[in-house]
């Protein structure tokens, strides 16, 4: 505590701004460094005082911030009085409400405010996904978002874990969290099937960069053959539709290969290898026969090597057409010069 | 002006067309959008007709009725030819291959008349036997993508793949002959500029007719072909090689060899065609076999055609007087 309140006291000396916060902060923390502090709140639940200085002061508040800032109307006699909620999530609803004091600028759109927006009042407050007294820049904490998520979304995070992209997570800045997918402030489209009509641009954002993609000997042509098969047709002409009774939606990446439980290409656990794709098909195609899969073909462009049918059909045409109509305009040209000619 | 009108076409012909394009134009603003769906006119298209599932709705309703009209025209098309009541009359002949190029010569100014043409021209031919061979490919690729988990029940998966790039390429390309070839053969011409009614009321002018056709309307009025066209040779009796022009024939099927024609005697001792070369009767297999074998023939001499006799015309310059000075 002192060695706090001394680098608070250098801090006071050149930060001018910070002065008063420190100052507050720290008498503040003179009760609240207690780790055994607790407030009932009833009904057997109990609220933690116990704010942890040195985090606070690693946050990106811990400066410039003081703690009636947010918690505001709180006087120093504040110890036997109430608080206007019954749970801790009631109360950081409350809280947001002081971020959006600072944060005016913050988008009040998302999944979770669409949820709340839609009476649901279980989504997440700001402070439940962003931490209270640690809240750290963006950016820097990606390791931990899963947990974060998991907190409520543990089935979710619990496949993850266990995924190509979750696996990795500790040893590898490349692979995706929860929100490179989900980006809570941006994609708020909360109608069914909306973020799986977006797959391609989503998985897009990586799986087409060749710089990434090059690490890991992926190929960037995946989003490109997806479109150009039968399935990415349909969802690029789908966008906007919501699916419902009646109105199936045409498959996106994660339909076929997992949503959080995407596992490589060639693990035995994968959706997509070739001793499950018959069962993957038959998600959508009831009574797909066994040869019905190689209708798909993999991501692989048509070459004499990969799929040579389909390849010589192409080709053909490329022929065909140009050496057919060119050869019919040039009829009709010398139509039309043999009827100048008479005039 | 003559006012009398000769009818070219049957109600059931013109019905029969009627049908065909209204289908191909449905097909065609529901499939072009599945081929191009990245552009915004292709979106907008499909907005409008309901949504991408309408759009495959109305293509598969209009599909499934080209496909009939293709049936039912085949199966009348074999039942005519089985009976010998059809005239082999839209099978391309050696004439046929003949007359492009002295059509294309004259339009260069290399010959000093146009060919006299039958009953159908190379040209509607040309457009018939593509239509016909294109339904054959876009329906059996239509159906092969129409029912992907029965086909694929005995026949390798990759066809659906293949079935598509042909449907769709294939498609393409017909729309781009009948907006190109058909739309101007038969309405953009000068004859006919700008639009010609015959295939809607079925009937032509006979000065037309005697223009257009002038070989056919001999024929229909019992005159002797103009005597630009006629015969070589004169009737007489059978020889060892077959028969010649004009001659009664037992019923049957004849193919004139030097002529690359067929022609069906429906009664014992009906004529023959007059004109040159020998008429041999050959099994029913083989008459039905040529048919679709000289339309294919044809489809792929057509474009040929067109290159071989420009550049022949700006190799040889034949026709032209030789440039001053040698």
């Amino acid at each position: 505590m002192h060695k706090t309140l001394l680098a608070l006291s250098v801090l006071l000396a050149v930060s001018p701004p910070g002065a008063r916060a420190a100052d507050e902060n720290a008498a503040c923390l003179e009760c609240h460094a207690d780790e055994s502090m607790t407030f009932d709140l009833g009904g057997g639940l109990t609220l933690p005082l116990f704010v942890d200085g040195n985090a606070f002061a690693k946050s990106v508040h811990g400066q410039a911030v003081a703690c009636t800032d947010c918690h505001a109307g709180m006087k120093p006699d504040h110890a036997t009085g109430s608080l206007p909620a019954k749970t801790r999530h009631e109360l950081a609803r409350q809280a947001s409400e002081a971020c959006r004091g600072c944060h005016e600028e913050a988008p009040a759109e998302g999944i979770h405010h669409a949820v709340i927006a839609r009476g649901d009042a279980g989504a997440p407050a700001c402070s439940e996904c962003h931490g209270a007294h640690d809240i750290l820049a963006p950016g820097s904490f990606r390791t931990h978002v899963p947990a974060r998520c998991g907190a409520c979304h543990a089935k979710e995070a619990q496949a993850y874990a266990k995924s190509v992209h979750g696996s990795a997570i500790d040893s590898n800045d490349d692979v995706p969290v929860c929100t490179d997918c989900h980006r809570v402030h941006k994609d708020a489209d909360t109608s069914p099937g909306a973020l799986s009509l977006r797959t391609p641009v989503i998985c897009g954002r990586c799986h087409t960069d060749p710089k990434r993609m090059a690490k890991y000997g992926i190929s960037t042509n995946v989003v490109a053959t997806y479109l150009a098969d039968f399935h990415g047709m349909v969802t690029t002409l789908q966008r906007g539709t919501e699916r419902g009774p009646g109105v199936k939606l045409a498959a996106g990446c994660t339909d076929c290969h997992g949503i959080h439980d995407i596992q490589k290409t060639d693990d035995p656990r994968s959706r997509v290898i070739a001793a499950h794709l018959q069962r993957t098909c038959q998600q959508c195609h009831q009574g797909a026969p066994a040869m019905f899969p190689q209708a798909w073909l993999s991501h692989w462009e048509p070459s004499p090597r990969k799929a040579p049918a389909v390849w010589v059909v192409r080709q053909f045409y490329r022929l065909m057409i140009p050496f057919m109509v060119g050869g019919l305009v040039l009829q009709i040209g010398l139509h039309i010069l043999g009827v100048l000619r008479k005039r | 002006m003559s006012a009398a009108q000769i009818v070219r076409f049957s109600r059931r012909q013109r019905i029969e067309h009627a049908l065909v394009m209204a289908c191909f134009v449905l097909l065609c603003l529901t499939g072009f959008p599945q081929k191009f769906f990245t552009h915004a006119w292709a979106a907008a298209l499909v907005h409008l007709l309901g949504g991408i599932d309408w759009a495959r709705r109305i293509h598969h309703l209009a599909g499934y009725t080209l496909a009939a009209l293709t049936v039912i025209h085949f199966g009348t098309g074999l039942a005519g030819m089985l009976t010998r009541q059809l005239p082999f009359s839209m099978m391309p002949t050696r004439k046929d291959f003949e007359d492009v190029f002295r059509q294309l010569r004259f339009y260069l100014g290399e010959l000093p008349r146009a060919p006299l043409y039958d009953r159908f021209s190379y040209k509607e031919k040309f457009e018939y036997w593509g239509l016909v061979m294109g339904n054959v490919i876009m329906v059996m690729t239509g159906f092969l993508l129409s029912f992907p988990i029965q086909v694929t029940a005995f026949l390798p998966g990759v066809l659906v793949p293949a079935a598509k790039m042909a449907h769709s390429n294939e498609g393409l390309m017909a729309f781009l002959v009948i907006t190109i070839w058909h739309i101007f053969n038969v309405h953009l011409n000068p004859d006919a500029f700008p639009f010609d009614p015959a295939i809607f009321t079925g009937k032509i002018s006979r000065e037309r007719y005697e223009h257009e056709h002038p070989l056919e309307l001999a024929r229909l009025e019992g005159r002797p072909p103009p005597a630009a066209e006629a015969p070589v040779a004169a009737p007489g009796p059978v020889r060892p090689g077959g028969r010649v022009g004009a001659s009664p024939a037992p019923a049957g099927y004849y193919l004139n060899a030097s002529r690359w024609s067929v022609h069906p005697v429906a009664r014992d001792g009906d004529g023959l065609p007059a004109g040159p070369g020998l008429w041999r009767r050959v099994p029913a297999w083989v008459a039905l076999a040529l048919v679709p074998l000289l339309g294919v023939t044809f489809l792929m001499f057509m474009p040929v055609a067109g290159f071989a006799v420009l550049g022949r015309h700006l190799l040889l310059r034949p026709g032209r007087p030789p440039a001053d000075g040698g």
